[in-house]
């Protein structure tokens, strides 16, 4: 038994060496590239779901607390000194091999004649922004602050950390890497690069027609910079059960966008993910104004039927839980419909199942058929320009790549 | 012993009998009442109940119609918590049937319990007969939307 217990350990040290070693090169460049969120609080998982926003480059701060994480990496408590989020308290995420900080040791009025030597993350006294991209999700996801325990666990618990984290973002890479037509000019790159490459391809608005309303903001904005809802939505539609639908690598439909994007073929990986954020932003303004509690009645007020049942939220989803049930919603949308986590995944369950029919078609291939969301349905321009004073295609098309 | 074990188990294989034969009494092919094409709206609003094309794969126990994400054909009672009024559980009850006519008649309700007291908050009414669909849905106290189609064409005529 002791020679087999030794053995055990021998195996455990041997692999966590290997693991440490394997995780030392580019993995970890891959891994935490690009991201930059704002927190209430100093938990850098998904689930937490305590992002407030984004912080842009050039995004000053004075460092108020730290955080030490299981990897060794740390979270900032900053206040913001200055931008859109000037004065507020605000948890940042820094890992030390692929920072999205810059650390000083000054205070930060010195900041412009500073000697810009980086300071050891657990002696700097400010911090900067220094990444172009704003951040879509968080690179520390499943990651918490360290336990008291110590040797071999926190090896392991690290190590599983490490794995887990590694995973999913190289399942991203791999998503964004697939083959198009014609390939974008970055071939080889990650999710998050091509976001920020996307930001830059929303056009203006040019009417009220393709003007998204300022309440979209929480979602992505008319320049098409992530809100903290932006974030969550994000984080559904890049979930492992629906990403391979929402990115077309499905064999038999390549575009699942179809006419609302007919050069998503075209697109890298993170770009399709922006098509569709955009294109779910512009639903949720058609819907309801990007109003995360609004209710969607059955009837109008002249009294012509609407829908089938009330319906809440930015997509308008079934708002009673015993509705969703009987409509076979599943699991993805079981619980308290006012959580805008909640809209996000049962919208994006809801489309992959319904408007996708699990990837084997694309949104308007069968207009006629059922599909949850009337504007999906009646997606042409000509059909909006004549009828429809709240149209999709027309804010759609702002998203140049597209088209 | 043999026939007191028989005379025990007798009323119990009875009463499987009769529940199993009333399943089955339940179970409708929906093939006799629903031909797969396209229909036509005859009456109801057209923004809500829409065109309807029914393929041969959509018929089934679970049917979409129009608006309408689920019409079952199987008789259930399923029991919700409350999320309207405090301490006031939803019911909701499918009933299937065929009429006189031989057309089979879905009705659906979802009510609200509050102390012994049941409020209703939706009545559904699906009669399907061959070539006719009719759907009536009540949104309590509104008076009912009523969706009528008739079949135009079989999906092989419109290709």
């Amino acid at each position: 038994m002791e020679i087999r217990h030794s053995g055990k350990k021998i195996l455990t040290i041997a692999l966590s060496l290997f693991l440490l070693v394997g995780f030392a090169g580019n993995e970890k460049y891959v891994e935490l590239s690009g991201y930059l969120n704002a927190r209430s609080s100093g938990k850098f998982r998904s689930i937490d779901q305590n992002v407030l926003g984004v912080l842009n480059k050039g995004t000053r701060g004075e460092i108020l607390d730290r955080k030490l994480m299981k990897s060794g990496n740390y979270g900032y408590k900053i206040e913001v000194l200055n931008g859109a989020r000037k004065g507020q308290k605000v948890w940042v995420y820094y890992n030390k091999s692929n920072p999205d900080l810059a650390l000083y040791d000054t205070k930060p009025q010195e900041w412009e004649d500073i000697y810009r030597a980086p300071a050891a993350p657990e002696a700097a006294a400010g911090v900067e922004a220094i990444r172009e991209t704003p951040a879509i999700q968080d690179p520390a996801e499943k990651e918490e602050a360290p336990s008291a325990g110590n040797g071999m666990e926190e090896v392991q618990d690290n190590l599983k950390s490490m794995v887990e984290d590694s995973a999913q973002s190289a399942n991203k890479i791999l998503t964004s890497m697939r083959p198009a037509p014609k390939p974008s000019s970055c071939s080889s790159c990650a999710v998050e690069s091509n976001i920020s490459q996307a930001q830059i391809y929303i056009a203006s608005a040019t009417h009220i027609s393709n003007t998204i309303s300022n309440s979209c903001d929480k979602l992505m904005s008319n320049k098409g910079e992530l809100g903290p809802d932006g974030q969550i939505l994000y984080n559904a539609l890049t979930d492992p059960k629906y990403r391979n639908t929402f990115l077309g690598a499905k064999p038999k439909f390549s575009n699942p966008m179809g006419k609302f994007c007919p050069r998503f073929e075209q697109l890298s990986g993170g770009q399709r993910i922006m098509a569709w954020m955009w294109y779910l932003t512009s639903l949720a303004d058609v819907e309801s104004t990007c109003d995360p509690r609004v209710i969607h009645r059955t009837h109008l007020a002249s009294g012509a039927r609407l829908n089938p049942d009330e319906g809440i939220g930015y997509w308008a989803m079934e708002r009673y839980q015993s509705v969703r049930s009987e409509n076979g919603r599943g699991s993805e949308c079981a619980g308290d419909m006012r959580s805008v986590s909640l809209q996000a995944r049962c919208t994006v369950s809801i489309m992959h199942k319904l408007s996708l029919k699990n990837g084997t078609r694309s949104l308007t291939t069968a207009v006629r058929d059922r599909n949850y969301w009337g504007p999906v349905k009646r997606y042409t321009e000509a059909y909006h320009q004549r009828k429809n004073p709240k149209p999709l295609m027309p804010r759609m098309k702002r998203f140049s790549l597209c088209f | 012993m043999f026939l007191k074990r028989i005379l025990r188990i007798l009323p119990w294989l009875f009463i499987l009998g009769i529940g199993a034969s009333t399943a089955a009494a339940n179970e409708y092919d929906m093939n006799e009442f629903i031909l797969p094409g396209k229909y036509k709206l005859i009456s109801g609003p057209r923004e809500f109940c829409g065109k309807l094309e029914i393929a041969k794969s959509d018929i089934q126990k679970d049917l979409a119609i129009g608006p309408w994400p689920s019409i079952k054909a199987e008789s259930f009672t399923h029991k919700y918590p409350a999320e309207i009024e405090k301490g006031c559980p939803i019911l909701v009850e499918n009933k299937v049937s065929q009429d006189k006519a031989g057309n089979l008649v879905i009705k659906f309700s979802r009510s609200e319990s509050c102390a012994n007291k049941v409020k209703p908050l939706k009545r559904i009414e699906a009669n399907f007969k061959k070539g006719t669909i009719e759907i009536a849905d009540t949104i309590y106290p509104r008076p009912p939307d009523k969706c009528v189609w008739k079949f135009r064409s079989s999906a092989q005529e419109s290709k």
